[in-house]
């Protein structure tokens, strides 16, 4: 294995190959950072470009773009509090407190080695121990999906600030959102009303820049801005601007998140805009002072960034060993071998080795690119602080609009943005928290379509759903949590509906 | 403070410009988007009116699978024919009826070309819309592939579809197979239950990644699909191909008995067509046709397209509405009568 | 804000919801149904529209038992009028801005498939900059050539490079 990958790096340490993955992450951070453009859409636009590559160039532009898309949406996250992609919801709770509080460069620094680091370990566990955990993911039937959505959803009892009511208002809003359009299933269309272009549903990406960015954005516009107002203190940084005895603070959140986020990725279709907010919830559970996350803490931007990161490796694992995507960008890669004539599968690993190392030394090397240009970009990127926000903030509604449409060319979509910035707007005037609403649209069809199947399988017996031992693990962890917390919210003075 | 602020846009352009530059580069090192904008330069010197710029072709499938895969493929050699550029745009939702709808408002210019499959005749039958492949102008087919068979896992006790079938009767609705309801594996799966009486318990279980899957995490006991997809799953000895619903057998599954030869009557084939909409002018189709039929004729897409266990074969527009047509009549006796 | 704000916001937002739930409820009786192994397509949104209804009529009740109790940390404490109507007089104007904003959005997205992307984002743009900043650093001739460069650059870029065509309208 040390000489294949060996082999894998002196395949991919040559001038052409390193420039490829170099211009991949640093398209793919652009991607990745602009409210709007998302990894998937970097790769779906130079997928056709590496068709006339040899698969080992092709491979490496793909994987540069793929660690750059997905690094890429912390520097909006952290600056403007938009998340450049659903991977960095939960780096905006803490990394734009902690930039408004004249921490940016900290909060990069934080954020960028914990990606990089992240990204490692589970780059490590690819290539260790891929098909064993291939092999788990495998077991997860419809019934295992269930509780795990399940599960992930009521983690939004910790993430929601004051009335647990409310949090749960917003999760099942959220659902409600994602049942527009066909069913899954039967396809037949829901709550359309008619309306023939509702018949595909909202996507995700129109609803998760409206919710976060756009919403924002409106809030902000109602008072005028004086440029000269208010002037956040930027940091000198200095290195990564943390010290060593800080780092080593963060080693037992960094590896719990590395671990949910490799977890959560390997699981096809539940992905890393999951991961980071399970890994948030998790880490906000555990911590001493639960009562500093959101404010500004390190740990809340350690553990979101280490996470996403770490789903890459986790969504590559059934991909490698068993050529089975586990997200939408992964789907796209395959469709980048195939053209090659390489079909991943479960004799991918034998037949292919050179190819299969090519991948994992260019993973490699694209972390590595990836952490090299933030840090030497993120001085550069704090300056965006700098343009004033009446300039600014309509640039980005303009590239909000156009991630909207070119995801599926439709101009309908621009209007489900607006749909979704103007929700958005009202609920953060009612005191919701949007974060469920974004858990329970990506979770919400998930769960359906698994209880659904499951019930097909089981031919209409609820009992399995329980009683499988899997399943049953994760009913009671989330019962045991749901249990905690209204105790706790009770022994403060009942369910807090005012703050 | 004016000098503040012109040094803050000077700053902002510059990064505008960088990412433009960042941008510019990733086109021009990889040479492809540089060709293709010249070479539609080219032929708008040329003569004749069509095409004279970039072709979009909408696949109302998601990229990965095989509809998006033999979309990519076929591009590729007929935008060398047509002499522009040809981009796949994905516009998935509804089993693929939003992206036919899509196709069907758009523009009858010749630039905008739906490439898709059975699943059109589906999607109307069952009422999941309204449009129907009459909405549409053929442009022909550019590959059908025979190799609609029915696969267990490696552990499964049954050699052949005859033994299965045999097994569905002896224990009915136990037996799990996995399907996509309201698509095309799914009718062949309700004309194999009426033609032999055997029983499965129908269960849902997504596009061919998920089947994938789930036969091999054991949660299905058998799964219709391409044989082509399941080609790595079947030589690793993973999955094991029971039968092929083809007249005869494969050239590359030359193992795998047909229904027919088991004595089971049923014959299916996926074909891939390509569709304009319906106001689109005749000289236009006919130009479009004629490149598709010499791209199909290409050795190296013949090659290709048999890698993925397909048969490159053209039909006009006129033998594609033939296709449609008894086709669509057949679907719909299959639903009427499960229903 | 606002003492009374805060009450009256609940009191919508648990009535909204409330209505909501009713109205998903109903419009789930008009979903087709193709299989009936399992359950059916309406049994999920059934589900949820419950859930909705259950979790916003706690919340209503709780708002209105506690309707009377004045709420102690956010109490105003003698403040005189004046203050107080400037207070109102700012919330207004508040949303008024926040109205024309989305108003804006709204006209932009309508606007370009008819005017074509390029034309109307450089409106849009220079619209929208004039609603956030204050009058006194409007700086007109740098708004101007801002909209241009940005809505020509993000045009361009997806045009040539990511094979993105944005709508041209009826100019194009």
């Amino acid at each position: 294995m040390g000489a294949d990958l060996l082999q894998g790096f002196s395949a991919m340490l040559v001038p052409y190959h390193i420039l490829l993955i170099g211009l991949g992450v640093g398209l793919g951070l652009v991607f990745g950072s602009v409210p709007g453009l998302t990894a998937t859409m970097a790769i779906a636009i130079c997928l056709p470009i590496t068709f006339t590559m040899d698969p080992g160039a092709g491979m490496a532009l793909l994987m540069g773009l793929y660690i750059g898309g997905v690094s890429g949406g912390l520097i909006p996250a952290i600056l403007l509090k938009l998340p450049g992609t659903p991977s960095s919801i939960s780096t905006t709770f803490d990394g734009y407190p902690m930039a408004q509080n004249g921490e940016a460069g900290k909060a990069f620094g934080y954020a960028i080695v914990f990606s990089f680091l992240g990204g490692l370990l589970s780059i490590a566990a690819l290539i260790l121990i891929a098909p064993p955990l291939a092999n788990i993911a495998l077991r997860f039937g419809p019934m295992e999906y269930f509780a795990i959505t399940m599960f992930a959803l009521t983690l939004i009892s910790s993430l929601s600030e004051g009335s647990i009511i409310k949090g749960m208002l917003s999760a099942l809003l959220g659902m409600s959102l994602a049942m527009v359009g066909s069913a899954p299933i039967d396809a037949y269309a829901r709550f359309t009303f008619g309306v023939d272009q509702l018949n595909g549903g909202f996507n995700l990406l129109p609803a998760l820049i409206g919710l976060f960015a756009v919403s924002e954005i409106i809030r902000i516009a109602e008072n005028k801005i004086n440029p000269l107002s208010k002037k956040i203190v930027v940091d000198k940084i200095k290195g990564f601007g943390f010290t060593l005895k800080e780092f080593f603070k963060q080693s037992w959140n960094f590896l719990r998140s590395s671990i949910i986020g490799i977890s959560i990725g390997i699981l096809p279709g539940i992905g890393g805009g999951t991961a980071n907010i399970v890994a948030y919830a998790t880490a906000k559970n555990q911590s001493k002072n639960p009562e500093k996350f959101g404010k500004g803490t390190p740990d809340g931007v350690v553990a979101s960034e280490s996470a996403n990161n770490a789903a890459v490796g986790g969504a590559l694992v059934p991909l490698m060993a068993l050529g089975i995507p586990g997200d939408t960008v992964t789907a796209m890669l395959i469709g980048g071998l195939v053209i090659h004539g390489i079909q991943p599968g479960p004799l991918f690993f034998s037949q292919n080795v050179d190819i299969v190392y090519g991948i994992f030394a260019a993973l490699i090397i694209a972390n590595i690119a990836m952490i090299i240009f933030l840090f030497f970009g993120m001085r550069f990127f704090i300056k965006i602080l700098s343009i004033p926000r009446h300039v600014l903030l309509p640039i980005i509604i303009v590239l909000c609009a156009v991630g909207a449409f070119a995801e599926n060319n439709r101009v309908f979509d621009m209007g489900a943005l607006l749909f979704f910035g103007v929700l958005g707007y009202l609920l953060i005037k009612m005191k919701f928290p949007i974060t469920p609403i974004i858990l329970g649209f990506i979770l919400g069809p998930i769960a359906e379509l698994n209880l659904r199947r499951g019930l097909m399988a089981t031919q209409g017996d609820f009992l399995p759903f329980l009683t499988s031992p899997i399943p049953l693990a994760f009913w009671s962890i989330a019962v045991i949590a749901i249990v905690l917390k209204v105790r706790k919210n009770y022994k403060k003075k009942g369910d807090v509906l005012y703050d | 403070m004016i000098n503040l602020f012109k040094k803050k846009m000077g700053l902002f352009i510059t990064i505008c410009t960088l990412v433009a530059l960042l941008a510019a580069c990733g086109g021009d090192s990889t040479s492809s988007s540089g060709e293709s904008t010249s070479s539609s330069d080219k032929s708008e010197n040329k003569s004749s009116s069509y095409p004279t710029k970039t072709i979009e072709m909408v696949v109302p499938a998601s990229a990965g699978g095989d509809t998006d895969r033999n979309a990519r493929l076929l591009a590729q050699y007929l935008s060398d024919e047509l002499d522009v550029s040809i981009v796949i745009q994905n516009v998935t939702g509804a089993s693929g009826s939003v992206g036919v709808q899509e196709l069907i408002d758009s523009n009858p210019d010749g630039y905008r070309v739906l490439f898709f499959h059975n699943n059109i005749l589906i999607n109307n039958i069952l009422g999941l819309t309204e449009n129907n492949y009459s909405d549409l102008k053929m442009a022909g087919i550019s590959a059908i592939d025979h190799g609609n068979g029915v696969v267990v896992s490696r552990d499964a006790p049954y050699e052949n579809a005859k033994e299965l079938i045999e097994a569905a009767i002896e224990n009915p609705g136990e037996i799990n197979i996995g399907t996509s309801v309201g698509a095309f594996t799914h009718f062949q799966l309700l004309d194999i239950q009426e033609k032999t009486g055997a029983q499965f318990n129908l269960v849902d279980a997504g596009d061919f990644a998920e089947r994938n899957a789930a036969i091999l995490g054991g949660q299905l006991d058998v799964i219709p699909t391409q044989l082509g997809l399941v080609n790595d799953y079947l030589e690793s000895g993973d999955m094991k191909a029971l039968g092929v619903l083809a007249e005869e057998r494969l050239d590359y599954f030359a193992e795998v008995p047909t229904f027919q030869e088991l004595g089971i009557d049923s014959t299916f084939e996926k074909f891939f067509f390509m569709a304009f909409p319906q106001e689109t002018p005749d000289e236009i189709v006919t130009t479009f046709t004629e490149a598709v039929e010499r791209a199909t004729n290409n050795e190296e897409y013949i090659q290709r397209a048999r890698d993925y266990g397909m048969e490159p074969e053209y039909k006009s527009p006129q033998e594609t509405d033939e296709i449609m047509e008894t086709r669509h009549q057949l679907y719909t006796e299959i639903n009427e009568r499960n229903n | 804000m606002e003492v009374i704000d805060t009450k009256v916001r609940e009191l919508i937002s648990a009535i909204a919801f409330l209505l909501f739930s009713i109205f998903m409820y109903v419009s789930t009786n008009n979903i087709r149904s193709m299989t009936d192994m399992g359950v059916g397509p309406d049994f999920a949104p059934k589900l949820v529209a419950i859930g909705i209804f259950i979790l916003s009529a706690i919340h209503l009740i709780k708002v209105l038992k506690d309707w009377k109790k004045p709420i102690a940390e956010k109490e105003e404490v003698g403040e005189e009028q004046v203050k107080r109507d400037y207070k109102k007089f700012h919330i207004k104007k508040k949303y008024r801005n926040a109205f024309l904003t989305i108003l804006a959005i709204a006209l932009y997205f309508f606007s370009v498939p008819i005017l074509g992307f390029l034309l109307s984002t450089i409106i849009y743009l220079l619209l929208q900059m004039f609603l956030l900043g204050e009058r006194k650093y409007w700086n007109i001739p740098v708004f101007l050539i801002l909209s241009i460069v940005v809505a020509c650059s993000v045009y361009y870029i997806f045009r040539l490079v990511f094979e993105v065509r944005l709508p041209v309208g009826i100019f194009g």
